[in-house]
């Protein structure tokens, strides 16, 4: 199971209302921009604590974010060149210098901690809880019909396994048409999307059909969320966090 | 009056093809329809028109004693739709989440929809699946979350539109069991089908739709010599001059 | 059943035809980050053709609105920015900038291909919405990585801009075939 999905448990962070852990995640991402090192340092030993405790061990998120780390490696290795002042290490025509490592470091730490924090929303709540709370934080915004944003939500997620589903099967009818050899690209991609296309969007119809025979309406009951005095503690935690950061 | 009434309905699709040509049709609260039809014979067309999904180029449909197409919120509320389709028409991230969808359409309060979703799963079977999720089910499940799906809206009558395409043997029995256990508790149901065999022991009477027609409308058993005819299989059974059996049985 | 309720207020059929389409377009566009298609030495990654189609197939106002959805689920930590990476730190990893140009350049894609129905005006609103994906996505990527310009654009832009050419001319021809389908009644 990768850190990106959902864990059913009982944890700390499984218990706390979804509005109070995407406003923690929100709050971990300006955090990662704007605060001073101790303030992340402190972050970062929440998060990782957090995670741990909802069953996201660091074995786990170094494999799943390997992409990431890798791109934070780069990062890393350019600041690290390109810095002002005396070279430690002369790598070529490069030198690594004492400023371009702090950068380096300084700059991956910021992201690492908004990647953590993002993991901990989804590795501790149902998606449907995070659309139920998308729905209620989008309430006060005008111009946004937040039951539908909602709506839209659930059924991204739910078409995610049937398209990733209908890709592998057009590339296998294509094997099996021998469209994989075709010199030209062009042609390749069309003769690709095309069918993929048109299957999904015939599907699309379909769904919209069964929705409107299931009376599908803008006065549907939203769901029901319920914030304790945990989530109002860790709220105000959250607002600290932001003064410090910005001070 | 009839509990669903078609008279004269036609309807002609936007590229001119006549999708119904004037069917006339009343279907008893509480009965059990069987309508049969070689592929395009304009069965999915008919079902929709129960709905308001489609509406009449001519002729009229009237569920309950109003016109469908005066109203067609309330036509969904009378009669619930099982398409051809079990994959298209879950909405939900979970089972429980799918069934859920009709009841919060219509403004239940929380409490109103969990009942409601409990009971409309435990009817159909599915009440240890409600928290996996529905593209996981087996074929016969989809269906039958399908079925919960337009229960939980508390219907009088439920449309089936090939209820058994793409079942294996299990599959069928289970979805045929539902259909019976409805029947037998009141509901009204209107089941479209090629494979007259597999329903025709419990439907009260059979409808054959024949390029957009109603060309035959009796009890199963008697109509049963005609099907052919019309380019529907004949149960194995009545071919070989024995009565024809419950699939259930 | 008799318990009371209140008439639905049932949203009108293209309406919800439209909301699930651009829930459609934005699981493809989730999907198109793993989906590769080899050509020549390097496979290219189809999700900025989606993003594209999103613009000519659903127009300006709902092909932003399924970039701006497959966004805010990624930002919200939903399970559409797998595959390596999840929630927030997509956004503020060295690619985070393209992602985030995806959004005007799908409206500016739209309001240009629905001015004239034409291959030209289609292909014009392409070219000049990845120059916004590419404007947005090289500026932060400068921004983290603090390369020079040249730089940044011979590791942020250059190496993808033939596939690019590609998929331009590739998706002109496959709005051409979806339209028909999308359009409504
Ligand atoms: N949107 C449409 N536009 C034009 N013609 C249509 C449309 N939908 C259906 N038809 C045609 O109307 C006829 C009846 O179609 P319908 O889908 O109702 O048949 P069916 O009995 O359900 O067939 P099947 O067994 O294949 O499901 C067919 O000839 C079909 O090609
Ligand atoms: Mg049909």
């Amino acid at each position: 199971m990768s850190a990106f999905e959902y864990r059913p448990g009982g944890s700390f962070l499984h218990g706390l209302d979804p509005r109070t852990k995407l406003a923690a995640a929100a709050v971990f991402a300006l955090v990662g921009l704007a605060a001073s090192l101790p303030v992340l340092a402190v972050s970062g030993i929440l998060i990782v604590w957090a995670l741990w405790r909802a069953g996201v061990g660091p074995r786990q998120w170094v494999r799943d974010l390997r992409i990431f780390w890798m791109m934070l490696l780069f990062l890393f290795a350019v600041r690290a060149v390109t810095g002002s002042g005396p070279a430690l290490v002369q790598v070529g025509s490069l030198g690594v210098t004492a400023q371009g490592l702090a950068d380096g470091g300084m700059i991956c730490l910021r992201l690492s901690i908004v990647a953590l924090a993002g993991i901990g929303v989804s590795a501790a709540t149902r998606p449907s809880e995070i659309e139920a709370a998308v729905q209620a934080l989008l309430r006060p915004v005008p111009f946004v019909p937040e039951k539908r944003v909602a709506t839209i939500l659930g059924l991204v997620v739910r078409f995610l396994p049937e398209v990733l589903r209908e890709v592998r099967l057009t590339k296998e009818a294509q094997m099996a048409r021998c469209i994989e050899q075709r010199k030209n690209p062009i042609a390749r991609l069309y003769l690709f999307a095309v069918p993929l296309l048109r299957r999904i969007f015939v599907r699309a119809d379909r769904l919209a059909m069964a929705m409107e025979a299931r009376c599908y309406s803008d006065n549907r009951t939203g769901p029901v969320l319920s914030a304790g005095l945990t989530d109002t503690l860790c709220l105000l935690a959250l607002g600290l966090l932001v003064m410090l950061s910005l001070l | 009056m009839s509990f669903i009434e078609i008279r004269s309905l036609s309807h002609r699709f936007a590229d001119g093809t006549i999708g119904l040509d004037r069917i006339d049709l009343g279907v008893e609260s509480g009965e059990f329809v069987v309508v049969a039809g070689e592929n395009g014979s304009g069965k999915t067309t008919l079902l929709r028109h129960l709905n308001g999904l489609l509406l009449p180029t001519d002729g009229e449909v009237i569920v309950d004693g109003r016109s469908v197409a005066a109203d067609p919120v309330r036509a969904r509320l009378k009669i619930g739709m099982v398409f051809q389709d079990a994959d298209s028409q879950i909405v939900g991230q979970t089972v429980a989440e799918d069934a859920a969808f009709g009841p919060e359409n219509l403004g239940f309060d929380r409490q109103q929809i969990d009942r409601r979703v409990r009971s409309a799963l435990e009817a159909v079977g599915l009440a240890h699946a409600a928290d996996q999720a529905p593209h996981l089910l087996s074929g016969g499940e989809k269906r039958r979350l399908a079925i919960a799906g337009v229960l939980a809206m508390g219907p009088e009558g439920i449309a089936f539109d090939e209820p058994f395409s793409n079942l294996d043997y299990a599959g069928v029995r289970q979805v045929l069991a539902q259909m019976v256990a409805l029947h037998r508790s009141g509901h009204t149901l209107v089941v479209t089908t090629h494979e007259v065999e597999k329903v025709a022991a419990h439907a009260d009477r059979l409808v054959i739709l024949h390029r957009g027609a109603a060309v035959l409308s009796g009890p199963p058993a008697v109509l049963f010599p005609d099907l052919e005819r019309y380019g529907i299989r004949q149960p194995c059974a009545f071919k070989l001059g024995k009565e024809v059996g419950s699939w259930l049985a | 059943m008799n318990e009371d309720i209140s008439r639905p207020e049932v949203i009108d059929r293209t309406q919800v035809r439209m909301m699930v389409y651009t829930a459609l377009m934005a699981a493809l566009t989730a999907a198109g980050a793993w989906i590769a298609i080899p050509i020549g030495p390097v496979p290219i990654v189809l999700q900025n053709m989606f993003i594209l189609l999103a613009g000519l197939v659903l127009g300006s106002r709902w092909g932003t609105a399924s970039v701006a959805v497959y966004l805010l689920a990624g930002a919200c930590g939903l399970p559409v920015f797998a595959g390596g990476m999840g929630g927030i730190g997509r956004f503020v990893g060295p690619t985070g900038g393209y992602l985030v140009g995806y959004l005007p350049a799908v409206f500016l894609l739209g309001r240009v291909s629905e001015k004239r129905p034409t291959v030209l005006f289609d292909v014009i609103g392409m070219i000049l919405a990845t120059a916004v994906i590419y404007g947005v996505g090289t500026a932060w990527l400068h921004a983290l990585t603090g390369l020079s310009w040249p730089k940044t654009l011979a590791v942020g832009m250059i190496p993808f801009l033939p596939g690019d050419a590609v998929k331009i001319v590739a998706a002109a021809g496959i709005a051409r075939a979806l339209r028909p389908i999308v359009k409504m009644e």
